[in-house]
């Protein structure tokens, strides 16, 4: 587990300055911790974590202010329609569905349910 | 006195009693605090009871895998999710509690092996196939139970599983989302993925329990259950067994079958000792997670301390060290 500062920038002008560090298996792990423990009441505009003398910022800024995002808690955080896409290509590129007759009218299931599913808006 | 049908014939019974029948039979809400024969009070205890067992200690298994996940966002998935079960397993209990038996007894009871929870929380999980079945399967299966809780005859425990159901139906998504992902996914997470159907499908079956038939189910006659075991596996297969089709992932069933002039599905029954043993208290991981449990008791003992709370009654660790 390493060691890593944690650097926040209140305002777009600002310098950036210690607030804390956090400890983590590698670099992604420390950014998402700093994430969770510094910025979950929208403290600042920009966060980073200092790895040796480099200095890793957040790659979307808009990670920052949704530090306090929970959609893991609910079903909508869960878009099923883009993997449920990806998975029927990749099955029927296989070729691996298993036949056999099914309630309703043999219409496969993943699309029977598509209609249900919530993909943040971007269908 | 009356007359009821039971499951031997008919039986002479109060008028009170009767009338309670009659009530619960015809769709009608018992609340905690109403008059109740001493049968229904009993068996309604002793479900909720391993409902609310079967919360606490069904954590646990996906908790293994809370440190194993390979991302910072399943990692927070699996623990809200345990939280969520945990949490269940406390409103459960105090509807077990409002109908007479003390959390303490009752928590007790479980840690001594005197009560029981599902059969499904007694195996190891081996790989992160279990975590995506366990979500998918596992909890589709107990979300088809606790639906048709939701007209249960007593009133407490029918609103206790509102909530419930609406929590759980996160769970659903996120179950169906790991089984999406590996069932799409590599050959080595395909392969891994129908290792777990193949292990877990037997002990899903068992989840239901036997085919009963409804003369015979005293949960059924009070309205305490309020549909066959039977049915309530159909309804899985008609769920699950597709989803699980159209993603090239086979059931170990040879049998397996849907009839579309019966629109019911034929599978093979299997050997019941395993569920028996389970019961026994001697499922493969029954000791070593009752044992956590004990050891968290233990360890949280100084809080009941402080709330001036009795000692629980807690046996010594249940595995070798």
């Amino acid at each position: 587990m390493g060691r890593y500062p944690v650097l926040q920038k209140r305002r777009e002008d600002d310098d950036w300055e210690t607030v804390g560090y956090v400890r983590a298996p590698d670099r992604e792990m420390a950014l998402g911790f700093a994430l969770h423990s510094f910025f979950r009441h929208g403290e600042g505009v920009d966060c980073a974590i200092r790895d040796g003398e480099e200095v890793v910022a957040v790659t979307d800024s808009r990670d920052v202010v949704g530090a306090t995002d929970k959609s893991y808690r609910v079903s909508a955080g869960y878009p099923l329609g883009p993997k449920r896409r990806r998975a029927e290509r990749r099955i029927e590129e296989l070729g691996v569905r298993v036949e056999g007759a099914r309630p309703g009218d043999n219409v496969a299931s993943m699309k029977r349910d598509r209609a249900e599913d919530w993909d943040g808006g971007k269908k | 006195m009356s007359t009821v049908e039971q499951s031997r014939g008919t039986a002479e019974v109060d008028d009170r009693t009767a009338a309670f029948v009659a009530h619960v039979q015809a769709g009608g809400v018992v609340e905690a605090d109403d008059w109740m024969p001493d049968e229904y009070r009993t068996l309604a205890i002793k479900f909720i009871e391993m409902h609310a067992n079967s919360e606490m200690m069904g954590a646990l298994p996906e908790r293994e895998w809370i440190a194993r996940a390979p991302t910072l966002r399943r990692k927070m998935s699996l623990t809200a999710k345990v939280q969520d079960e945990v949490g269940h397993g406390h409103l459960i209990y105090r509807v077990a509690e409002d109908l007479g038996k003390p959390r303490s007894e009752m928590l007790s009871d479980l840690l001594n092996k005197r009560t029981k929870f599902h059969n499904v929380f007694h195996y190891p999980t081996k790989s992160w196939g279990d975590v995506a079945v366990i979500g998918c399967l596992v909890d589709g299966a107990a979300i088809i139970t606790q639906t048709a809780l939701l007209t249960t005859s007593l009133g407490p425990y029918r609103r206790v599983m509102k909530r419930v159901c609406a929590e759980e139906s996160f769970h659903q998504r996120h179950g169906e989302d790991l089984l999406l992902e590996l069932g799409g996914g590599t050959t080595a997470q395909r392969e891994m993925l129908q290792e777990a159907v193949n292990r877990w499908w037997v002990p899903v079956m068992h989840f239901f329990g036997p085919k009963t038939p409804a003369e015979k189910d005293r949960l059924l006659y009070w309205r305490i259950k309020t549909e066959l075991n039977e049915t309530l596996r159909q309804r899985f297969f008609d769920r699950y067994v597709p989803k699980l089709w159209d993603l090239g992932i086979s059931v170990p069933d040879p049998d397996i079958a849907y009839d579309a002039a019966s629109d019911s599905w034929t599978w093979t029954e299997p050997s019941w000792d395993e569920l028996r043993e389970i019961a026994r208290g001697n499922g493969p991981m029954t000791n070593s997670r009752l044992s956590w449990r004990i050891w968290m008791t233990d360890a949280n003992s100084w809080a009941r301390e402080v709330m001036g709370e009795d000692a629980l009654d807690t046996p010594e660790s249940l595995v070798e060290a």
